[in-house]
C-alpha cells in the first residue's frame, strides 16, 4: 500500500512538474491565436521561423482571422513552452494554443 | 459687413491653396482576380507584375486588370523589382533572389545571403536587399557587398526593413518597424529621416521620381507623398485598403492594396 502511494506522489509530481515546466506536448493539428499577425510581413516571417521546428510538417497562416495551424508530423510531438518560444522570437504575442477539430 | 467679407475672402483663399497643393488625386481602381492579394507591384512595359504571397505567385496583368501571365509555386515572394525588362523577386521563405527573364525563372545570385529577403533593387551591378530578419541593407557595387544598419531604433539603426531603392547616390529604405524611411549615403551615413512626425505605422514600401517620395503607412491605409527634398507634399487616404506597395510611372501612381483584391490608381494634375 505504502509502496502504490510513493509511486503515485511520484507519478504527480512528474506530471505537475512538466506543466509547470510548459513541458504539454502538442500532436496532430493545432490551432495558434496571434497577436498582430494581420502584416504580411510578419505573418510569413513568422511562418518562416516556425518550419525550423523539427515535427512541424505543415503551416498555414490565416493573416484575415490572425491564427495559424501547425500540423505535427505523425509519431512526433512538439511541445507547447517551444512554440510560444518561437512565436515570441519572431516578435509576436501567442494567445490560446488549441487542438484544432478541423484540423 | 466689411470683417464678413474679409472672412469670406480669407476661407476662399485657403481653399484654393489646399487645391493648389492637392496634385495627387484618385483616377479608379484596377480590379484583379477574386481573391488576389496583391503585396507588390513591379513593372515590366506596359503590363504590371504584381506579387500574391498569400497564393505563392506572381500574376502579370493588363490595366484593366486581366491576368496575362503567372508564377506559380514561389515561396511567399514579396517587394519586387524590374530592371532592364528582367524582373527580380525575393522570396521570403527560401532567402532566394529570382530573376524572371524573357518568362524564364532562374535563380540570382549576390554575395551575402539575407534571412527573409523582402524587397530589394537592382539596377545593373548596383543591387541592394532589405535583409528582414538581419534588420541590415545588403549593397552590392560592382560585386562588391557593404551592410548598412544593424538592429536597432537608433538613427541609423533598422528594424524589420522591408523596401529599398537607390536613386540618385542616395539609399531610401523602408524602416518598416521603426515608422520611418532613412535615407543613406553610400558609405552608410544617414543623411535625412521621413515620416518621424506624421505618425507613421508600419513604412512598408518606397518609390521614387526625381520630384516626389511615396511611402505605405500601411496600418493606417495611406500613403504619405514627400517632396524629393523631404518636406510632406501631400496625404493620400481615399480609396486605399492596406497598401503595401506603391509603383509610380510618370504622372501615374499605383497602390497595391493588399486586404482587397485591387490596385488604386492615382494621376498627377497637370
Amino acid at each position: 500500500m505504502n509502496k502504490l502511494l510513493i509511486i503515485l506522489f511520484i507519478g504527480l509530481s512528474v506530471i505537475s512538474g512538466r506543466a509547470q515546466d510548459g513541458l504539454i506536448e502538442l500532436k496532430g493539428t493545432i490551432k495558434i491565436e496571434v497577436d498582430g499577425l494581420s502584416c504580411p510581413f510578419c505573418a510569413y516571417g513568422l511562418e518562416k521561423n516556425l518550419k525550423k521546428l523539427e515535427g512541424v510538417e505543415t503551416i498555414k497562416i490565416d493573416v484575415e482571422n490572425a491564427f495559424v495551424l501547425l500540423t505535427i508530423a505523425e509519431g512526433k510531438s512538439v511541445d507547447e513552452a517551444t512554440i510560444r518560444e518561437n512565436i515570441k522570437d519572431a516578435g509576436f504575442t501567442p494567445r490560446a494554443i488549441t487542438k484544432d477539430n478541423d484540423g | 459687413m466689411g470683417r464678413r467679407y474679409l472672412l469670406t475672402l480669407i476661407v476662399i483663399v485657403l481653399i484654393g491653396c489646399n487645391e493648389e497643393t492637392k496634385e495627387w488625386v484618385f483616377h479608379g481602381k484596377i480590379e484583379l482576380p477574386e481573391k488576389s492579394r496583391p503585396l507588390a507591384l513591379a513593372k515590366t512595359g506596359e503590363e504590371i507584375w504584381l506579387s500574391d504571397p498569400e497564393h505563392f505567385r506572381l500574376l502579370k496583368i493588363d490595366l484593366k486588370g486581366k491576368v496575362l501571365d503567372s508564377i506559380m509555386d514561389l515561396k511567399r515572394p514579396m517587394n519586387l523589382d524590374s530592371d532592364n525588362g528582367n524582373l527580380y523577386v525575393p522570396e521570403f521563405l527560401t532567402d532566394t533572389i529570382w530573376v524572371i527573364e524573357k518568362g524564364i525563372k532562374m535563380p540570382f545570385s549576390i554575395k551575402a545571403k539575407p534571412d527573409a529577403p523582402a524587397g530589394l533593387f537592382v539596377k545593373g551591378d548596383t543591387i541592394a536587399v532589405a535583409d528582414f530578419y538581419n534588420h541590415r541593407i545588403i549593397l552590392q557595387l560592382n560585386s562588391k557587398v557593404y551592410f548598412i544598419g544593424k538592429e536597432g531604433h537608433k538613427k541609423g539603426e533598422l528594424y524589420y526593413p522591408t523596401d529599398v531603392k537607390i536613386f540618385d547616390d542616395r539609399i531610401y529604405v523602408a524602416d518598416a518597424y521603426n515608422n520611418r524611411v532613412q535615407i543613406f549615403d553610400f558609405s552608410g551615413k544617414v543623411l535625412q529621416v521621413l515620416g518621424d512626425q506624421y505618425g507613421l505605422r508600419v513604412a512598408s514600401a518606397i518609390d521614387l521620381t526625381e520630384d516626389y517620395i511615396a511611402v505605405t503607412d500601411q496600418e493606417n491605409s495611406r500613403v504619405l507623398i514627400y517632396h524629393i527634398d523631404g518636406s510632406l507634399f501631400q496625404t493620400l487616404n481615399s480609396n486605399i485598403n492596406y497598401p503595401t506597395d506603391v509603383l509610380f510611372d510618370g504622372s501615374t501612381l499605383y497602390i497595391a492594396n493588399f486586404k482587397e483584391n485591387s490596385v488604386s490608381i492615382y494621376r498627377k494634375n497637370q
